[in-house]
């Protein structure tokens, strides 16, 4: 108890403050503008973080988190265009009730609302199932381990990629990527061509910023040659705060979202988009007039906004607990905390309970800042997304730029994120998945490291991956998890080929 | 080729018994992109396999330096035949063209490629301010931006605010050039 009360004093403290106003800020602007993505901001920004003393460049890092999934619904509701996926289920009911209703006002008030009540409760969950889960992984092994890295690869890899060969080809390149460098065990220099700058291995960072953001940005200046952006055309915004009949209304959708929330974003693999829509079907599902939804429902609104924003906590929760980051964005947390010195896995709990609960408290009052900004600059929002395309691109590069040299100074740095940023580019075309590669880069280490201490501690035994239970079960739903979207499609059609032949007869 | 491939395409539309051929000619087209990055990616797998001969494979019983990527070599080679082998053999309807090369939006992407090129080494010899001038310049003329004060007043004003935020209110360094240093 008295490491949650150090944590909080540590938050409410001017320094932390400022950095989680200033990141809540940065991510709902990030947000708001379509063609920038939470990860991409995220990305840009964490050499920033880096340079920040003490905490407060998580701090910092959780505003970003938390604002830039809210910030996407500003542009869903008001031009139909979502800023971030997590927003495109509210554009179904945000947008009719904001232009074909005139109440514009209302619809961010209650998106405002929605994602703010979703966010802390998750953090509220966060903090009571993650001490819970630590205890379990307590008991984890290195087999356990691996396991769980290969689950959490094998999940983002089949869920992210349309063609699941194509993602597991992405999971491979990142896995060789991340055995550039030297070899842990023995000391040897595996793939450095004889340089220096790859003897210390590939830096995921320029990486990351040069397949999420620099292509991002080469993609975006692409479909947007020669278009006009769409403006946001002068809107009389009516209202800040919802109403009381409307928070009565949406109450229940705000609890059975958050709850749906929280609980996918504890899966790893599976982020705000897929959150949104699960809670917009339930919400639609339980209304007594469903077939108001998709014409400004408040439940519409209300349901895909607490969703999305509840997956903060629960992705935290594989995080802190197992050191498994649940979706891109915290896969970039992970490298930030591993940067900022704290090493995320069961043992945080019981070595670094303040950097925990730190964290958590963070996060819920990452939350309140997303809803101060979110409620008091709603007019503001409406005008930063008619910042023109040529302004905002030569901007989002420079940063690319500034951030990745920001790191470590080397300039090699720099031109390994130009690369990156090349190939990310065709790699999008060619319809290949990014976060598959990301997430290879970033768990290849603890996948590779494992199986090895897992096979030294069964004298060669590979069956010691099936022999302890919860090893063999994430074992076994990785595998299915990765050859279900190859398998199903096949199955079914021979179900509907024989169904249709029996009604036939 | 290409235009005789569209001549073969438009002939056969107007021909039903000709059409079956002309979609087996456009997917074939299309199909090409998965395969070559197929055979690029089989090719890789070859030359890290080869690459991690030269590490031991089992050191005391255990995993060596050269077990791992061995592993994945063969599976990145077995998964991209498989992608290949899955891509001829498929018959359901791909996606037209994956990269326009001919479109003027590819075409802006190849200058920002050469201007990123440019700006980094422009960041490592002469440093960030003049090279980030230059850059926003560069980038908003080839974005289609024509009005010189409109883009000078722009690339000013951004490189000096990124300079101000970064350098001096973050104290982080930011590249000098070695041309004067």
């Amino acid at each position: 108890m008295s490491a949650f009360f150090q944590a909080l004093a540590s938050v409410i403290s001017p320094a932390s403050l400022l950095s989680l106003f200033s990141g809540a800020l940065c991510g709902v602007w990030v947000g708001v503008m379509p063609g920038l993505s939470s990860v991409m901001g995220m990305s840009i920004m964490l050499p920033l973080t880096l340079s920040l003393s003490g905490s407060n460049g998580i701090m910092m890092m959780l505003g970003i988190f938390c604002g830039a999934i809210y910030g996407g619904s500003v542009t869903a509701i008001l031009l139909n265009t979502p800023g971030t996926a997590n927003s495109a289920a509210t554009c179904l009911d945000g947008n009719p009730m904001a232009i074909k209703y005139k109440q514009p006002g209302r619809a961010l008030s209650i998106s405002t609302t929605g994602s703010t009540f979703g966010g802390m409760f998750s953090s509220v969950m966060l903090l009571i199932t993650a001490p819970l889960l630590a205890k379990v992984a307590l008991k984890f092994s290195a087999p356990e381990y691996f396991a769980l890295a290969v689950f959490g690869l094998s999940v983002v890899t089949s869920v992210s990629s349309t063609s699941v060969l194509k993602g597991i080809i992405g999971a491979i390149l990142g896995l060789l990527l991340a055995t550039i460098g030297m070899d842990s065990f023995t000391g040897d220099f595996r793939l450095t061509f004889g340089t220096i700058y790859l003897s210390g291995g590939i830096s995921f960072i320029p990486v990351l910023i040069g397949l999420f953001a620099f292509s991002q940005g080469l993609i975006t200046v692409e479909e947007t040659f020669n278009k006009k952006k769409e403006e946001v055309q002068k809107t009389k915004i009516e209202r800040i705060f919802p109403s009381r009949q409307d928070i009565k209304t949406i109450f229940p959708s705000l609890v059975r979202s958050s709850l749906i929330g929280t609980l996918i974003g504890a899966i790893p693999g599976t982020g705000g988009d897929i959150a949104a829509w699960v809670g917009y079907n339930e919400a639609k599902r339980w209304s007594k007039h469903p077939e108001k939804f998709g014409d400004g429902a408040p439940d519409g609104i209300a349901a895909p906004e607490a969703a999305n924003n509840a997956i903060s906590g629960g992705a935290l929760i594989p995080l802190l607990t197992m050191g498994i980051p649940g979706d891109a964005c915290t896969a970039i947390m992970l490298g930030a905390l591993m940067m900022q010195g704290i090493s995320p896995g069961p043992l945080l709990f019981t070595e670094q309970t303040e950097k925990v609960y730190l964290i958590i408290v963070g996060l819920f009052f990452a939350n309140v800042f997303m809803a101060i900004i979110g409620f008091s600059g709603i007019k503001f929002f409406s005008k930063i997304v008619n910042v023109p395309n040529h302004l905002m691109t030569p901007i989002i590069f420079v940063f690319c730029f500034v951030g990745t040299f920001a790191i470590n100074h080397n300039i090699n740095d720099v031109y390994l994120m130009i690369i990156c940023g090349i190939l990310g580019y065709f790699i999008i075309k060619m319809e290949f998945s990014i976060p598959p590669i990301i997430l290879g880069l970033i768990l290849g280490a603890t996948i590779e490291n494992n199986y090895r201490r897992a096979m030294a501690l069964s004298d060669g035994n590979a069956w010691i991956f099936f022999q302890r239970p919860i090893s063999c079960v994430l074992l076994i739903i990785g595998i299915i998890s990765l050859f279900y979207p190859l398998f199903f499609p096949i199955i079914k059609r021979k179900l509907a080929v024989r169904k249709s032949r029996r009604s036939n007869v | 080729m290409q235009g005789y491939l569209c001549q073969i395409i438009e002939t056969s539309e107007r021909q039903p018994f000709l059409r079956r051929r002309s979609l087996l000619i456009k997917v074939t087209y299309v199909k090409k992109y998965n395969i070559g990055t197929a055979i690029l990616l089989i090719c890789v797998g070859i030359y890290v396999i080869h690459y991690s001969g030269g590490f031991d494979p089992i050191v005391n019983g255990t995993p060596g330096p050269g077990f791992w990527p061995r592993i994945l070599g063969v599976l990145l080679i077995f998964v991209s035949t498989l992608l290949a082998v899955t891509t001829i053999f498929t018959r359901k309807q791909l996606a037209d063209h994956l990269i326009d090369f001919k479109a003027k939006g590819f075409r802006q992407v190849v200058k920002l490629f050469a201007v990123m090129i440019l700006f980094g080494v422009g960041l490592n010899f002469i440093g960030f301010l003049p090279s980030s001038l230059l850059f926003v310049v560069l980038v908003m003329w080839i974005m289609g931006v024509r009005s010189i004060p409109k883009i000078c007043i722009a690339s000013f004003a951004i490189t000096i605010s990124i300079y101000v935020i970064f350098a001096v209110a973050l104290g982080l360094v930011l590249p000098k050039g070695k041309l004067f240093y």
